[in-house]
């Protein structure tokens, strides 16, 4: 019991409330206990994350990005090591005059630098970018100042030495050398590399710990990239494409050159474009590849899809006659002919020539929709090519939406967007025996040492019309040249094959004209497509003005891949030849003669003038042939006389051979004939003195 | 002294103090970096250094009939206001307030000893005063408590301030306080909070919100509980060993040897120290428990609950502080966190329970 007096409380309340008491602390042990428990086994690993990224400060190290060829490893785009400037906040002694100084180096505004310095040393930032991918003159200046707490480290800068040359096929990369862009993007995996990293401990205020453990990871640099693309043919296909634009001032165009058994894209240009080194400063427009990512009416180059398709099926046959009359009546739409009198009757192969509408509307018609379109798809065409460039149209193609009318129209082109790429592959598929193959830009990824990583050679995807009519069809588009409204695109010495193209767009008066075509046609080498976007003044068709562009890139580039001149064609329009008459001439002058005409010589006899010649003079001969030239120096009377060229010979040499053919000698100087008057070729009367100027360095 | 009397001290009290304070000066080595190639063991010999001072001043403490302290009430009670008094006018500056008086070579913090001088008149003053049914009874003792409590709010230091109030309500709740008054003064409370808001000073307004969203700053007054929960949360169960925490090895803890030594714990000595502290600190408060419940008197109960308040207080505030559950206030870890006045009073706490413990037996001759 309880001391007496001391009764208010009672030992039972005291004892129930101390064990109340008791309850309550073992309750906040065992909160506490769980809240521990809640931070290590359910936050655990999140907060053990953070706690190891607060220790160790990781400096990246970028890796050299992969230097992109042409197919020939000329470089197109190269990265190259350049200083960036890096503070590190916790380690500048004066911000003040730290930031007075560095924003004289590197032309910066100083209040903005020291402010940037100021916050990042509050908020016990470890490093910061001062300013990036500098010039030579400015790391050299900052160097020179020689600052504590202020670093460098080395960054790639993307160079692209060939300027605006093949940009939409390149693209661009960031500042983080990040791809972009065109091929900078697409192989962006490839050519980045692997950063390195250096990692070293840190404490809570980002000073290096002076223990700390310091890891060098080296960077991995890019693999590199060679293209398909040919720096020639490109040039080549940018020169010509740019002067077309001038000449006939259009808004645009696009060339794209193709070797049409592999797929392979040897040049591929938009106009106007941009040079990816200053990308920011042209507008975004201009960034646009036209050639994978527009469409456009592609007009009477599709004809080539339906005239191949008519004939795989069977629904004409290459002699099958038809009949133009100007125009055709399609549910109760009149279609016109381009030529408004009409072509009147006409074979297919004609037809084709003529790019004659009202006859692929008859054989539009006669394929049917179904077909048609079985054939459109087939060509590739509402699908992409899958060519590997960033932003790759379909087209527009929809099968649901085509009625009567609009088959009609698609039969020769209108009513129908394509891109230019979609349409160099149907054209090539001709070209490659009916095989669609699928068009690219990479050849093959190599390592530093030149060994190839991976070689890009996608095979031919499918078999779209037959050898035979892939055959057939090759002769028609030849017929074009040679015959039809192709004929601009004609190349001296090859067998060309090509197709024009004129759409009017939905603006009237503008247009988008087109040719297209590939050569030599017996063994394509390359495929071309010219497309010239709003050309103005003048007559407006593919083949005025885009055929001549095809026809220079054609010919420049056949020369420059050294393909033999079929000169075939040459040769049976010449192949008689009338030979001159040689009677009475110096020999050499003679032989001189026949050889410009393709002929050769054979001397007879001894002596300086030609007295007999067989065959006679007006003789039709073969290119080639010999002609005997009887040769002696017994005087003839013929006159006039020809001035017999003299240059180089001694004085007793020129006295004997102007007095065979009947002429006389004044003689000044010594040693070899320099200069004759009158000078050689000329007819002069028999007797004539001709004053020879001889000297002892000729 | 009396062989008797030692036979009658509860030795578990002894033993969990011990190893309390083993555990503490191992963990404030670790805190301090005593391994590190530049650093020293002295701030963990300074903590061992208190401990012994502290058993010299818990014998004395022992020696002393507990009775004897309550008669000398009022005395403690004047000597209690002089000094928080003398804190005010010659106190230095530390961290923000005044806390610290010198004597000689030594610097304490009056405010420790405060609040072992309120345990003992507030034992004194709820033997006297009986009852505790009405409203008057409720304000007579906080009129009694109100002059500590203010003096030390004011240097400031809320944290102590709250640790005497927590401790005056343990003690009344033990005496007998009625649950309808208690729960009356709770909802007088939250009424006034709105009120307490304004009286706050900044840094207090701002702990509070930083506290309810430590992302509000995090690396400012966030931070403390950010980086502390870090460090126990990368932990886990075993810890990463000894002097191997690199949230407290590399500085992303502050005042890790004090305040947020149990973070340092938790990193190092994972969920399984973690659940040894709370174990120590379970197993003396339970024989402190068990001290006031066969306690001769009501004054020795009351004294007892006064000291088992304070330290369940602190022990919860310091704790939930580390892990986030109760807002950043600079009390500290009894027995763990580093600091000679803190530890010397409590270990003089101590001895006035084990006082009360001794002398159980009505009979003593």
């Amino acid at each position: 019991m309880w001391v007496k007096g001391k009764m208010s409380v009672p030992q039972i309340v005291i004892k129930r409330r101390l064990v109340v008491l008791l309850l309550f602390s073992f309750m906040f042990s065992f909160i506490l206990l769980g809240r521990v428990f809640w931070i290590q086994f359910v936050l655990g690993d999140e907060l053990k994350d953070r706690a190891l990224n607060q220790w160790t400060s990781d400096v990246p190290i970028e890796p050299k990005r992969g230097t992109i060829y042409d197919r020939n490893k000329n470089p197109l785009a190269i990265s190259a090591t350049v200083d960036t400037v890096v503070a590190s906040p916790p380690d500048i002694k004066d911000i003040e005059k730290t930031a007075s100084l560095l924003s004289t180096a590197l032309n910066l505004d100083k209040e903005e630098l020291e402010e940037k310095l100021k916050d990042a040393k509050d908020k016990k930032k470890g490093a910061i970018y001062i300013k990036r991918k500098i010039s030579d003159e400015e790391s050299e200046a900052v160097r020179n100042l020689n600052l504590s707490g202020i670093y460098f480290t080395k960054e790639n800068k993307r160079f692209y030495p060939e300027r605006n040359l093949c940009s939409h096929v390149l693209g661009f990369t960031g500042i983080d050398s990040q791809g972009l862009d065109g091929i900078e993007l697409i192989y962006e995996k490839y050519l980045k590399g692997t950063p390195g990293r250096i990692v070293s401990e840190k404490d809570a205020l980002s000073r290096k710990l002076p223990f700390g453990i310091d890891k060098y990871v080296p960077p991995e640099d890019g693999l590199d990239l060679v293209l398909t693309i040919d720096k020639i043919i490109q040039h080549i296909a940018e020169r010509e494409l740019e002067k077309a634009l001038a000449e006939h001032n259009a808004k645009r165009g696009t060339v794209i050159v193709m070797d049409p058994k592999t797929g392979e894209i040897l040049a591929l240009t938009n106009k106007p474009d941009y040079d990816p080194n200053n990308y920011s400063e042209y507008p975004q427009q201009l960034w646009r590849n036209a050639a994978v990512s527009d469409v456009y009416e592609p007009g009477s180059t599709f004809k080539i899809v339906t005239a191949s398709a008519a004939l795989e099926e069977g629904v004409a046959r290459p002699e099958d006659t038809f009949y133009d009359p100007g125009y055709v009546i399609v549910s109760g739409v009149r279609i016109g002919c381009w030529r408004h009198e009409g072509h009147g009757s006409q074979t297919f192969i004609q037809l084709v020539e003529n790019s004659c509408n009202p006859g692929f509307v008859d054989l539009g018609m006669k394929l049917g929709k179904d077909r048609m379109i079985k054939y459109i798809k087939g060509f590739g065409f509402g699908e992409t090519t899958g060519v590997d460039l960033p932003g790759e149209a379909r087209g527009i193609l929809d099968p649901s939406k085509v009625g009567p009318v609009e088959l009609a129209t698609i039969s020769f082109g209108q009513g129908i967007s394509v891109t230019p790429i979609q349409l160099i592959t149907a054209l090539s598929t001709i070209a490659n025996d009916g095989k669609l193959v699928q068009p690219h830009v990479a050849k093959a990824i190599i390592d530093k040492d030149g060994n190839i990583v991976h070689e890009f050679s996608p095979a031919p995807l499918r078999q779209v019309v037959s050898y035979e009519t892939a055959q057939e069809m090759k002769k028609i588009l030849e017929s074009v040249v040679t015959n039809g409204t192709g004929g601009r695109g004609k190349v001296e010495g090859y067998r060309v094959a090509g197709k024009t193209g004129t759409a009017e767009k939905y603006v009237p008066g503008k247009y988008v004209v087109s040719y297209a075509g590939f050569a030599p046609v017996d063994d394509p080498k390359l495929a071309i497509l010219v497309i010239i976007d709003e050309p103005s003044g003048g007559l407006i068709y593919g083949g005025t003005i885009a055929g001549p562009v095809f026809q220079k890139i054609m010919a420049d580039s056949l020369n420059y891949l050294g393909v033999e001149p079929q000169i075939e064609i040459e040769e049976e329009e010449k192949e008689y030849i009338a030979v001159p008459d040689l009677r009475n001439l110096y020999i050499e002058d003679a032989k001189k003669i026949l050889f410009q005409n393709g002929l050769s010589a054979r001397v007879d006899g001894e002596g300086y003038v030609v007295t007999e010649q067989v065959p006679m003079p007006g003789a039709e001969v073969k290119k080639n042939t010999t002609v005997l030239l009887k040769v002696s120096d017994s005087r003839t009377n013929k006159d006039p006389v020809t001035i017999p060229d003299l240059t180089g010979r001694t004085v007793k040499e020129s006295t004997d051979i102007l007095n065979a053919i009947g002429l006389n000698i004044e003689i000044v100087g010594s040693g070899y004939a320099v200069k004759q008057t009158p000078p050689p070729e000329v007819e002069v009367g028999l007797g004539t003195t001709v004053r020879v100027e001889f000297s002892q360095n000729p | 002294m009396n062989r008797k009397l030692i036979k009658n001290i509860e030795y578990p009290i002894l033993i969990a103090i011990v190893l309390l304070t083993i555990f503490s000066v191992i963990i404030i080595s670790s805190a301090t970096h005593a391994t590190s190639p530049e650093g020293s063991f002295r701030t963990a010999r300074m903590q061992a250094l208190w401990f012994i001072a502290g058993l010299v001043a818990m014998l004395v403490m022992i020696s002393i009939d507990y009775h004897t302290f309550a008669q000398w009430s009022n005395v403690i009670y004047a000597l209690n206001i002089i000094a928080l008094l003398l804190v005010m006018i010659t106190g230095e500056e530390g961290g923000g307030a005044q806390r610290w008086i010198s004597l000689g070579p030594f610097r304490f913090q009056p405010s420790e000893f405060a609040k072992l001088a309120v345990v003992i008149t507030l034992a004194k003053y709820l033997e006297k005063k009986k009852s505790l049914d009405t409203l008057q009874d409720l304000i007579a003792v906080f009129a009694y408590m109100a002059i500590p409590i203010l003096l030390i709010a004011k240097q400031p230091d809320l944290g102590t301030s709250l640790v005497l109030v927590a401790m005056t309500f343990g003690v009344m709740f033990i005496a007998g306080l009625s649950y309808k008054l208690l729960a009356s003064v709770i909802a007088a409370g939250l009424l006034s909070l709105p009120l307490f808001w304004q009286l706050l000073k900044p840094y207090q307004k701002d702990r509070i919100l930083v506290f309810l969203n430590p992302y509000l700053d995090p690396l400012g007054k966030g931070y403390h509980v950010i980086q502390s929960k870090i460090a126990i949360g990368s932990g886990k169960i075993f810890g990463k060993g000894l002097y191997q925490g690199t949230q407290s090895q590399l500085d992303f803890l502050p005042v890790k040897h004090t305040d947020f030594i149990f973070a340092v714990l938790g990193e190092e000595l994972g969920f399984i120290g973690g659940i040894v502290l709370l174990g120590l600190y379970f197993m003396l408060l339970y024989y402190c428990l068990r001290v006031a419940f066969k306690a001769r008197d009501l004054l020795g109960t009351y004294m007892v609950i006064g000291v088992v308040s304070m330290w369940t207080f602190q022990i919860l505030v310091n704790i939930g502080m580390n892990v986030g559950i109760m807002p950043v206030t600079g009390i500290p870890l009894p027995f763990m966190s580093y600091g000679g006045s803190s530890l010397i009073m409590n270990m003089m706490a101590t001895g006035l329970v084990l006082n009360v413990g001794m002398r159980r037996q009505k009979i003593l001759f």
